[in-house]
C-alpha cells in the first residue's frame, strides 16, 4: 500500500455514527414487533380463539356494558398477521439491521463519510414511514396476496424510491472512498443493493383498480414463476448476503484477526451470487411448472450447497486460535451460533429441494421450521452479536451487563431449538400421516384435520420455542438500554490521508471485460445453457463444447495464473465494472426461467384444462379471499402425488390458474388444499364453516369470520376491476359497468335464496333490522361479502377441456418447446388399477 | 382425460425413482470439488493482493497490527471499551 506521502493531505474525518445508530434502534424495535407478532400467530395455530374471540372471553366476567361481543376480530386473524410478521421480521427487524450494519462498516471500509448525510436521513425515515405503513395495511386486510411481497402498490413505490436513495448514497461513498480495493464485505453489500432492486421491480410489476388495490401483470404459472423467484432470493439477497457482508467485517473485528481465507471469500461470493438466483423453483416441485424448470431449481439448490458451507467455513476458521473467546465473549457466541445456523439451514434447503424430500415436506410444518432456522439462528443471532459489539462503540461505554447477554444467548438458543425440532417433527409427521394409505395404496386412512389434531401437542413447543426466543431479545433491549444511557452518543472521528492520485477506478470498460477470464467463463456458461435447453444429441454437443472450454479455461488458468490474479485485482478496485458484473451474474438466472414464461403463448399450454373465466362477484370473492389471507393456510395446486390426487382430485394443470392474477398456489397447508373446492359442498356448509368452523368440524382451528356477514359487496368498483383484468390479459368480453353490477347483483341473489332455503342462520348487526320475511332475508344476504366469497369457492376447480391439447401427443405441453416432460407422460404401471391387480 | 403420473412415497408403494437424486448428487458433488480445487489454487497464487485486502477492517486498529494511518479517535474509543461492565 506505498504511495507517494508528498501528494498526501492528513485530515480528519468523522463518521456519521448517527445513522447506524438510529437503525439500531429500529431494528430493535421492530424486533420486538415482528417477534410479538409471530408468537401471536404461532398460539393462533393451537388456539382458534386468540384470533379475537379471546376477548370475548377475557371480558366475560364484567359488567354486561363492557363486554367485549364478538367472534374474531378481523385486524387480528392469521391470514392478516402472519403477513405482518414476515414483512415486519424481514424488512423492519432484519432490514434496519443490515442498515445499521452496512452504514457503519461501509465507512470504515471506505475510510470515508457517508456521501450524503441528507440521503441517509432520507433513507432512514423513509423506511420507517414505509413499515409503519405496513402496519397499518397488512392487518385491514390490504394486501397483494404474494408472500413477503403483500405492500400495496403506494408502498412499493416509496421502497422503491427509498432504495434507489440507499444505493445512490452507498454508490456515492464507494466513490469518494480513500481506500483503493473494496472489501469482501462492500462486495456482499453491492450485491444486496442491485438484485433486490431488480427482483422488487419485476415482482412488483402490477395495475392498480384503486389507491389500495391493484392486479399483477403476471398470472398463473407466469406469475408463481416470478414471486418464487423474487421470494427465494428474498432470503438469499435481503436475508443472506448482506448478512454475509456483515459475518466478513464484524467477525474479523469481534475476533481481532483477518478472516481465515479472503481468497475462499472470492470463490464464495461469486459462486453464491451466480448459483443462488436460479434455485427459486424447487419452491413449486411437482406443481403445474414445467418439470424442466423444476429441475433447473434442484439442480441449483443441491449446487448452492458448496458456496454456502464455503461461507461458513471461513466464517468459523476465522476465530481459529481464538476460540477461547467463545467461553467469554457473547458476542463471539452469537456470531459461531448464527453461522453455525446458516451452515445447518444451508444443508437443510438443498435437501429439502430433492423432490422426493419435497414430496414429504412441502406445504408441511418442516419447511417453517427451516425458514425459522435461518431467521432466528442465522439472522437473529448475527443481528445479536452486532448489537452487542456495536453499542458499545455507538456509545462509548462498555456493554453494560455480559451476563445479561450470556443469559440471552442461551435463552434463545433453547428457543430456536426447541420452536425448530417441534416443526421438524410437525413435518414429517403430518406428511407422513398424510400420504399414509390402506393395504391397497389406493386409499387415504387419515382425514386432513386428524393429521393436525395428530401434531398439535408439538405445535405448542413451537408457540414456547418462539416465546423464549422473544424473551431472550428482550434482555438485549434491556441491555443495549442501559448501555445507551449509562454513554453518550459517540461519532468515531479517524485521521486519514487524502491522496487525490489515489489509482482506483481507473479501469477501462474494454480492460474489464474484454480478457482470458470473463471469456472463457461466458461461453462456458453459454454452452451450459445451451446443453440444458437443445433438444438430444444437440445438447449432448454443447455439452462437450463446455467441458472443453473447462478445459481450456482451466489450462489457461494454470498457465497464466498472475494475470487472471491481476484482472481481478484490479477489478476489485474499480466499483462500477464490478457492479456490472454483479448484475450480470445475477441477471442471467432470472432471465433464462422467466423470459420463456413470460414470452410464451399462454394459450398454447394450458395442457387440457382451460380456466373458466370468474363472474364479477366470484372475482369480488376472489379479491376477499386474498385480503384475507387465505393462501396462508390453503393452497391451490394439486400436485403430481399419489396422496395430493387421491385426498383432492386430478392433478393441477397449467390453464387452470392462468386468469389468476395473483396466483394462490399457496406453501403451507395449515388447511386442506382448495383448488378443486368448488362444487364439493353446498353454499350452507361455505356460509355456517365461515360463520363458526367448530360448528363442522371441532377439531379446526380456523378462525370466524363474523365480519363477512356484516360487510357488504362494493358492486361499484367492479366495472373498474373487470377493466384491469382485461388490460393484463384475462379475455373477458365487453361488457358495460351496468351489465357488470346487475350480473353481479343476480348471481348474489341466487346464491343468497340457497341459503334462505337451507334456512341458515342469519347475523344481524346492532344497527340492522331483522330480516322479517324470506324475501328480506334474501336481499339482506345477497349485499354481505360472505356470498361472494362463497361464489369464489364454489368456482374453484372450474375449467373448461381444451380439444386440440388433448389430442395431441405425447409431445411436450410445458411451456419451453423441446423439453420433453416427463411427469406428463403416461405412465400405467403406477395407476391405481395396476397397483390394485 | 390424460393419465396421471405419479411419485409414489407413501408406505404401500414403490420406491422413488432415482434419476434426480443420483443426477443431482452427482452434479453438486462435482461441483463442490471445482469449488475446492479453485479455491486450494488460489490459496498457493502469492501474486494476489488478496491477503493485503483482508486487512482493510483493521485500518486504523491499534489492537492487531501497526495501523496504517494513526486514529487517535479510536484510540480513545477503545480505551473507554476496556471498562469493564457492570457485572464484572
Amino acid at each position: 500500500m506505498s504511495s507517494d506521502t508528498t501528494t498526501k493531505n492528513k485530515i480528519t474525518i468523522e463518521f456519521d455514527d448517527q445513522t447506524p445508530r438510529w437503525f439500531m434502534i429500529a431494528s430493535i424495535t421492530w424486533g420486538v414487533v415482528a417477534m410479538l407478532v409471530g408468537v401471536i400467530c404461532a398460539f393462533q395455530l393451537n388456539f382458534w380463539q386468540v384470533n379475537g374471540h379471546i376477548f370475548e372471553m377475557m371480558t366475560s366476567w364484567l359488567p354486561e356494558r363492557f363486554q367485549f361481543k364478538s367472534d374474531g376480530i378481523e385486524y387480528l386473524t392469521f391470514g392478516r398477521l402472519r403477513p405482518l410478521h414476515t414483512n415486519a421480521a424481514i424488512f423492519a427487524f432484519v432490514g434496519n439491521m443490515m442498515f445499521c450494519g452496512i452504514y457503519y462498516s461501509t465507512q470504515r471500509l471506505c475510510n470515508a463519510r457517508t456521501f450524503s448525510d441528507v440521503l441517509s436521513k432520507v433513507h432512514f425515515w423513509g423506511w420507517q414511514l414505509i413499515i409503519v405503513g405496513a402496519a397499518l395495511t397488512l392487518p385491514a386486510g390490504l394486501t397483494r396476496g404474494k408472500e413477503y411481497a403483500e405492500l400495496i402498490w403506494p408502498l412499493n413505490i416509496a421502497v422503491t424510491v427509498i432504495w434507489v436513495i440507499f444505493a445512490l448514497n452507498f454508490f456515492l461513498t464507494l466513490k469518494v472512498r480513500r481506500e483503493k480495493s473494496l472489501y469482501v464485505a462492500l462486495w456482499f453489500y453491492i450485491a444486496t443493493i442491485v438484485t433486490v432492486a431488480m427482483l422488487y421491480i419485476v415482482n412488483h410489476l402490477q395495475i392498480p383498480t384503486s389507491l389500495v388495490h391493484a392486479y399483477p401483470v403476471f398470472g398463473g404459472v407466469q406469475d408463481a414463476l416470478v414471486q418464487w423467484w423474487y421470494g427465494h432470493n428474498a432470503v438469499a439477497f435481503f436475508l443472506t448476503t448482506p448478512i454475509l457482508g456483515i459475518m466478513y467485517y464484524y467477525l474479523p473485528k469481534a475476533a481481532n484477526r483477518p478472516v481465515y481465507s479472503y481468497r475462499l471469500s472470492i470463490v464464495h461470493f461469486w459462486s453464491l451470487v451466480f448459483i443462488y438466483i436460479w434455485a427459486g423453483p424447487h419452491h413449486l416441485l411437482h406443481t403445474a411448472l414445467p418439470k424442466w424448470l423444476q429441475l433447473l431449481g434442484v439442480f441449483f439448490s443441491l449446487m448452492l450447497w458448496a458456496p454456502s458451507w464455503g461461507g461458513m467455513i471461513n466464517g468459523l476458521l476465522t476465530l481459529r486460535g481464538a476460540w477461547d473467546k467463545l467461553r467469554t465473549d457473547p458476542v463471539i457466541k452469537f456470531f459461531v451460533a448464527a453461522i453455525t445456523f446458516y451452515g445447518m439451514s444451508t444443508f437443510e434447503g438443498p435437501l429439502l429441494s430433492i423432490r422426493s424430500v419435497s414430496a414429504l415436506a412441502h406445504y408441511t410444518d418442516w419447511i417453517v421450521g427451516h425458514v425459522h432456522s435461518g431467521t432466528l439462528g442465522w439472522n437473529g443471532f448475527m443481528a445479536a452479536g452486532m448489537f452487542y459489539w456495536l453499542a458499545p462503540r455507538l456509545w462509548g461505554k462498555p456493554l453494560y451487563s455480559k451476563t445479561l447477554a450470556n443469559f440471552h444467548f442461551w435463552i434463545g438458543l433453547v428457543g430456536i431449538l426447541l420452536y425448530v425440532a417441534s416443526l421438524w417433527f410437525a413435518g414429517v409427521i403430518q406428511g407422513l400421516m398424510l400420504n399414509e394409505t390402506d393395504a391397497t395404496g389406493t386409499r387415504l386412512v387419515n382425514e386432513f384435520v386428524q393429521t393436525v389434531d395428530k401434531i398439535q401437542w408439538l405445535m405448542l413447543f413451537r408457540a414456547i420455542g418462539g416465546t423464549l426466543y422473544l424473551t431472550g431479545f428482550l434482555l438485549l433491549v434491556v441491555n443495549i438500554y442501559k448501555t445507551a444511557k449509562s454513554g453518550s452518543p459517540v461519532n468515531e472521528t479517524r485521521e486519514v490521508f487524502d491522496d487525490p492520485d489515489m489509482k482506483k477506478d481507473q479501469m477501462t470498460w474494454g480492460a474489464a471485460f474484454r480478457n482470458d477470464p470473463v471469456t472463457y467463463t461466458f461461453w462456458g456458461i453459454f454452452f451450459a445453457i445451451l446443453w440444458i435447453f437443445l433438444p438430444p444429441g444437440a445438447s449432448h454437443m454443447a455439452l462437450v463444447v463446455t467441458l472443453v472450454f473447462a478445459y481450456l479455461a482451466v489450462k489457461r488458468f494454470r498457465a497464466n495464473t498472475a494475470t487472471w490474479s491481476k484482472w481481478y485485482d484490479d477489478v476489485s478496485e474499480n466499483y462500477l465494472p464490478f457492479t456490472v458484473l454483479v448484475i450480470i451474474a445475477v441477471a442471467l438466472g432470472g432471465v433464462i426461467q422467466i423470459m420463456p414464461t413470460i414470452t410464451v403463448n399462454r394459450a398454447a399450454n394450458v395442457e387440457d384444462r382451460l380456466q373458466t373465466l370468474y363472474t364479477p362477484l366470484e372475482l369480488a370473492g376472489r379479491d376477499l379471499y386474498v385480503s384475507e389471507g387465505c393462501y396462508n393456510c390453503h393452497s391451490q395446486m394439486i400436485r403430481m402425488l399419489v396422496p395430493d390426487v387421491l385426498r383432492y382430485g386430478e392433478y393441477s394443470r397449467l390453464g387452470e390458474s392462468i386468469y389468476d392474477h395473483p396466483f394462490q398456489w399457496g406453501s403451507k397447508r395449515t388447511g386442506p388444499d382448495l383448488a378443486r373446492e368448488g362444487g364439493v359442498r353446498g353454499n350452507d356448509w361455505h356460509y355456517l364453516h365461515m360463520l363458526n368452523p367448530r360448528a363442522i368440524n371441532a377439531q379446526s382451528r380456523m378462525p370466524n369470520y363474523p365480519w363477512l356477514f356484516q360487510k357488504e359487496i362494493d358492486f361499484k368498483v367492479l366495472p373498474g376491476k373487470i377493466a384491469v383484468q382485461q388490460r393484463i390479459g384475462v379475455p373477458y368480453p365487453i361488457m358495460t359497468p351496468d351489465e357488470i353490477e346487475q350480473g353481479a347483483r343476480e348471481q348474489a341473489l341466487a346464491i343468497a335464496k340457497t341459503l334462505v332455503d337451507a334456512q341458515v342462520n342469519i347475523p344481524v348487526g346492532k344497527d340492522e333490522k331483522e330480516p322479517a320475511t324470506e324475501t328480506e332475508a334474501r336481499d339482506h344476504l345477497a349485499s354481505k361479502q360472505i356470498v361472494s366469497l362463497i361464489a369464489y369457492l364454489q368456482k374453484l376447480g372450474s375449467s373448461e377441456p381444451v380439444e386440440e391439447v388433448e389430442a395431441a401427443p405425447t409431445k411436450p405441453q410445458g411451456i419451453m418447446p423441446g423439453i420433453p416432460d416427463e411427469l406428463r407422460v403416461v405412465k400405467p404401471e403406477v395407476a391405481p388399477e395396476t397397483e390394485e391387480n | 382425460m390424460p393419465e396421471m403420473t405419479v411419485w409414489q412415497i407413501s408406505s404401500s408403494g414403490r420406491m422413488p425413482r432415482m434419476e434426480v437424486i443420483v443426477l443431482t448428487t452427482l452434479f453438486s458433488v462435482l461441483f463442490a470439488i471445482f469449488f475446492l480445487l479453485l479455491f486450494v489454487r488460489m490459496r498457493q497464487n502469492p501474486d494476489s493482493c488478496a491477503d493485503q485486502d483482508s486487512l482493510i477492517p483493521f485500518r486504523g486498529d491499534e489492537l492487531t497490527r501497526p495501523p496504517l494511518s494513526p486514529t487517535p479517535g479510536e484510540l480513545t474509543a477503545e480505551k473507554n471499551l476496556s471498562e469493564k461492565s457492570t457485572d464484572e
